[in-house]
Order: C-alpha cells, then sequence, then structure tokens
C-alpha cells in the first residue's frame, strides 16, 4: 500500500518540474528581450543582463527536466529553491525601490505584478521544500526498501 | 502510516548534484548564446544601454485594448501624445502629456518625470492618429523597455463613458 501523500508528493514534484520547464522555455525564447527585462531590474551591469539572461532559462529547463522525470530529485529541488529564493530577494528590492515594472518570471509576455511574483514564488518554494525533504518518504525507492524490508529483511 | 522522517544522510551528494546541474546549465546557456553574448560585450551597432532597447524597439510596441487599460492603471504610466490644447480639454486620468508634435520642447523634462524600466501607454486621437505610435518607437529608441499603445485612444476611453480629467500639462 503506497504511503499518504505518495501521489501528492508525486503531483508537487511535476507541477514544480512543469512550472520551471515552462519558465524556461519562455524566456530562452528570445535571450535579447529577456535581457531587456533583466535589466528592467536595474541591479546588473550591461553584460552582465545578458550572462544571467543566457544562463537561467537553461538551469530552469534543466531543474524542470530533472524533477519531471524523477532523477536527482533532491538536487533539483535544491537549486529550484535556491533560485525561488534569489527572485524572492529581487521582487522584494522592486517593492522597496517602487519599481514597477513586469516581474518576466515567464519570459517578455509575463506582467505579472511583483507582489503576486512574490506569492507565487513562495508556492514554489514551499513545493520544492515539499519536494526535497519528502522525496525518500514518498518516493519508489522509499517503498521498495519498505516492502524488502518487511519481506525479506 | 508510517512517521515522516527526513533524510538528510547523502547531503554532499545532494549538494554535488546541484553544482552539476547549475555549471550544466551556465555551460549549455553560454555555448547555445555564444552569439548574442558576443555581440552584447562588443556592444555592436550601438551604445552599451542602448542595445538593451534593441529587442524592444525591434518589434512593434504592444497594443492595449479599452479593457485592458482599467486592469493596468496604477501599475503603468499614461502618456497623452496629443497637442497641450486637447490634453488641456480632457485626458485619461493620471495620464502625462508628452505631445509628439512637440517633442523636442517636453522631452528632457519627461525624462526626469519617468524612469526607463516603467511601462509607458501611450495614446493619441484613436484609430488614425499614428502620433501614439510614433511617440511609443521614439521612447523605445529612448532606451524604454515596455511602451504600449492604446490605439483607440481618448476618443474610445471617451465614448464608453469613462471618468476624464482636465487639468493643465
Amino acid at each position: 500500500m503506497k504511503p499518504r501523500g505518495y501521489y501528492s508528493w508525486h503531483l508537487c514534484r511535476l507541477l514544480l518540474g512543469g512550472v520551471f520547464l515552462y519558465a524556461g522555455l519562455l524566456k530562452g525564447l528570445n535571450i535579447e528581450e529577456f535581457a531587456g527585462q533583466v535589466a528592467a531590474y536595474q541591479l546588473l551591469s550591461y553584460q552582465w543582463n545578458y550572462i544571467v539572461a543566457a544562463i537561467l532559462p537553461f538551469i530552469e529547463l534543466i531543474v524542470g527536466l530533472h524533477l519531471i522525470f524523477n532523477r536527482w530529485v533532491r538536487a533539483a529541488a535544491l537549486v529550484a529553491a535556491g533560485l525561488c529564493s534569489t527572485f524572492l530577494i529581487l521582487l522584494g528590492s522592486l517593492l522597496l525601490r517602487g519599481l514597477e515594472i513586469d516581474c518576466g518570471c515567464f519570459g517578455p509576455q509575463d506582467s505579472s505584478t511583483p507582489l503576486q511574483a512574490i506569492l507565487r514564488n513562495l508556492l514554489l518554494l514551499a513545493m520544492a521544500h515539499f519536494v526535497f525533504h519528502l522525496r525518500n518518504h514518498y518516493s519508489l525507492a522509499s517503498i521498495d526498501a519498505t516492502r524488502n524490508d518487511l519481506f525479506y529483511g | 502510516m508510517s512517521p515522516l522522517h527526513f533524510d538528510y544522510s547523502n547531503m554532499r551528494q545532494h549538494l554535488l548534484q546541484a553544482v552539476i546541474i547549475v555549471c550544466f546549465g551556465i555551460g549549455i546557456g553560454l555555448m547555445f548564446n555564444y552569439p548574442v553574448l558576443i555581440k552584447a560585450f562588443k556592444g555592436e551597432g550601438s551604445s552599451g544601454e542602448r542595445l538593451l532597447s534593441e529587442p524592444a524597439s525591434m518589434q512593434s510596441p504592444r497594443p492595449v485594448l479599452l479593457e485592458e487599460i482599467a486592469a493596468l492603471q496604477g501599475r503603468v504610466r499614461l502618456i497623452d501624445a496629443r497637442i497641450p490644447e486637447l490634453y488641456v480639454e480632457g485626458h485619461l486620468p493620471g495620464a502625462l502629456s508628452l505631445p509628439y508634435s512637440e517633442i523636442s520642447d517636453h522631452l528632457e523634462s519627461f525624462m526626469t518625470q519617468v524612469t526607463k524600466g516603467e511601462t509607458l501607454v501611450i495614446y493619441c486621437s484613436g484609430y488614425g492618429c499614428p502620433d501614439s505610435f510614433d511617440l511609443a518607437l521614439l521612447l523605445q529608441g529612448e532606451g524604454f523597455i515596455d511602451v504600449r499603445v492604446f490605439e483607440g485612444g481618448f476618443p474610445q476611453w471617451r465614448d464608453a463613458g469613462n471618468p476624464i480629467e482636465t487639468r493643465l500639462p
């Protein structure tokens, strides 16, 4: 029998992976336009805006793929949590500086306000926490281990 | 139901895998976008800050519909591109006057009031009026990143029974 939370854990993993994959794809499709959005945060120098725009979508894509295909899930959740925390700090800085810009979290067409983006990132951070901490509790490996203990241990 | 247990036994392995994921992302990102980065580092075709506005200026300013204006109000800067006389007669609430026909007189003071990261929605006298579009292109060239055009303009706003503000620019 599958433990309680088994399906929620996998759903959470797939959702988190899907969100990161989607965000990475949208940003990665037009790097130059995304660089413009990074520049709107007014935090980095000109070249660094481009470097971040070139790298970030691919990290998100790889994290998304790992989560979806259930490989290196805890490491991917760790990176996802790191990214969400960084985004939260950046969005908080927008609020503090009174900058009214689109967050650009899902590429150039995303017109979420910083506050909406903060709430979304908090949710994603909670999901990453859930996926990371309960990986062994709800994953197939854990169930297999429990079954092996029961029958062969 | 088995009790929850948090397993931290392989943290070094997970951290190493996380570093590999990040490094892999950095590597692929740099390789894949090598031409764009080279162009950016050379500042090709333009000055440093101007290059960042190129993606926005290369595409047409995004159109905004009447229904969207209400939702965007407070989050965007409305810009009236008509002549000052028409602006005084009536304009969208909170709109700034930046007449395209007298742009050289007003641009400098406008740049001190608005930051380039703000979202601008420009309008003029409706669908037959090109000033909003021309002004949007000009502001994109000045480095504004998010410039949109409300093509229905003041007539559509007024005819829909929305509030109108009258004050000197």
